[in-house]
Parts: structure tokens; C-alpha cells; sequence
């Protein structure tokens, strides 16, 4: 009796699943790692949400180039959009403008005058005295 | 105000190097007030009426959050004869010096 040799079997069609999986996973570390990084105090720019949520979408692109689904097309095209949000964030929304003011080193700290939180005044010449200072400027309260 | 709250938190090292932080904004007394009692070790400064922004020019027009000026996040690092030895402004409105940075900055400028 022969045996019929079967023929191998295709290869399973990979359907890109595990990387849209991924590539959600990618989009949202970055806002959870940037979370977590304020938590602890950690004031350092957070280049590596634009960049997680870049590698993020191109993920979700390649699982979309594997099958076209409605859900695909979607969550590819949100990831696109956030990823490229916050490259605009961090690249202009965020950014301050340069200093290009009059106080320069090695020269006075300008005259002014105003007031401390007690109500005292305050003023250029208190600058000068048995204390060097770091003056910090932040944006309020709020 | 986690900045604020690194300064305060280190505020034995600034006191070591005999140097005081001097916290400033916009903020009206009663705000600036509170923010003294929050960190008492540093000296909070209540520039309501946007003299000293507008001497130092560190004014971010519009960037509050009702779109009134306010402080663009800058550092100066002043000594005892009132010269201006170094100044630092962040690319971005989210990012500021680290207390050991500050600290960092201090040290370089009393070696000199």
C-alpha cells in the first residue's frame, strides 16, 4: 500500500496580530514611564515618549501591511496621530523661547524692585551681602 | 513646584555653601504666601506686578493659564557682589535643573 505522503502543510499565514499587540503596548509605555518618572521627582525632557509611540505606530503599521482590517487602519492611524502629536509637544508646544534678555554673566544682576511673600520688599542691592544666591524663576502655583 | 520642592528638600547643602534660593513668580501675595509656608527654607518672592520678570526679561508672554504672562522657567546663579555668574533656561516648559545640578552649578561658581 502506498502511503500518500502528505504535503506539508503551508505555513500558518502570520497575521501580524503580535505586532499590533506591540505595538500598542510601545504607544502607551511612554505616557506610563513619564508618569511614573514625575512620581519620582525626575524633571528630565521625556524624548522617549515621542520615540516609543514612532516605534509604536510603525508596529501597528507593519501588523496592517500584514492583514487590512477596519481595526487595524483605525488603531494604526490613532497611533500615527498621537506619535506625531507629541513630536509637536515636545518640539514646539512645549518649548520655551531662548533667553535673550539683559542679564548677562559677569556682569550686575539688573535694578528692580518688588516684593517677597512676607511683604517686605526686595530689591537689586539685597542681592549683594554675606549670601551668594540662586534665583529661580517658575511658572506659579498653578 | 517639584523643582521648589527639591530645592527645599536639599536646603541643608544651599546653606553649607552658604547660598540662599530665592523663588520667584508672578504669583500674588496670598499664593506666594503659601508656597513660602510650604518651603520655608527657601525665600519666595511675590513679583505681582512683573517687576522683576520684566527687569530679568524672563516674561513668557502668554503662557499662563489664563494666557497671562508669566515666568519662563530660568535660574540664576548670582555671588555675593551681586554678578551674574551663570543662567540656565530649559528647552521645554516640562523639564528643570535637578537639585544636584543646582548644586553642581553652585560649586563651580565658588571655585572660581
Amino acid at each position: 500500500m502506498n502511503e500518500s505522503k502528505q504535503p506539508p502543510s503551508p505555513p500558518p499565514r502570520y497575521s501580524g496580530r503580535t505586532f499590533l499587540f506591540l505595538g500598542l503596548l510601545l504607544v502607551i509605555a511612554g505616557p506610563v514611564i513619564y508618569t511614573v518618572q514625575v512620581q519620582n521627582k525626575s524633571l528630565m525632557a521625556p524624548w522617549y515618549v515621542p520615540i516609543l509611540a514612532t516605534l509604536g505606530a510603525l508596529s501597528m503599521g507593519w501588523s496592517l501591511v500584514q492583514r487590512r482590517t477596519i481595526w487595524r487602519w483605525g488603531t494604526a492611524g490613532l497611533a500615527s496621530l498621537f506619535a506625531a502629536f507629541v513630536w509637536l509637544m515636545m518640539l514646539v508646544g512645549m518649548a520655551t523661547p531662548p533667553y535673550q534678555g539683559p542679564v548677562t554673566v559677569g556682569h550686575a544682576f539688573p535694578s528692580f524692585e518688588t516684593r517677597l511673600a512676607s511683604g517686605e520688599a526686595f530689591q537689586q542691592g539685597d542681592l549683594k551681602g554675606d549670601k551668594n544666591t540662586v534665583l529661580v524663576f517658575y511658572r506659579g502655583h498653578w | 513646584m517639584i523643582e521648589l520642592g527639591e530645592l527645599e528638600k536639599n536646603h541643608a547643602e544651599f546653606e553649607k555653601r552658604n547660598v540662599r534660593v530665592v523663588a520667584a513668580s508672578v504669583d500674588e501675595q496670598e499664593m506666594a504666601r503659601q508656597t513660602q509656608q510650604e518651603f520655608p527654607h527657601l525665600v519666595v518672592v511675590s513679583d505681582s506686578e512683573g517687576k522683576l520678570i520684566k527687569a530679568a526679561e524672563v516674561v513668557h508672554p502668554g503662557a499662563g493659564p489664563k494666557g497671562e504672562d508669566i515666568a519662563a522657567p530660568t535660574t540664576f546663579f548670582i555671588d555675593r557682589q551681586g554678578t551674574v555668574r551663570s543662567l540656565f533656561r530649559p528647552r521645554l516648559v516640562v523639564t528643570r535643573l535637578s537639585a544636584k545640578d543646582v548644586l553642581k552649578a553652585v560649586d563651580e561658581m565658588l571655585a572660581d
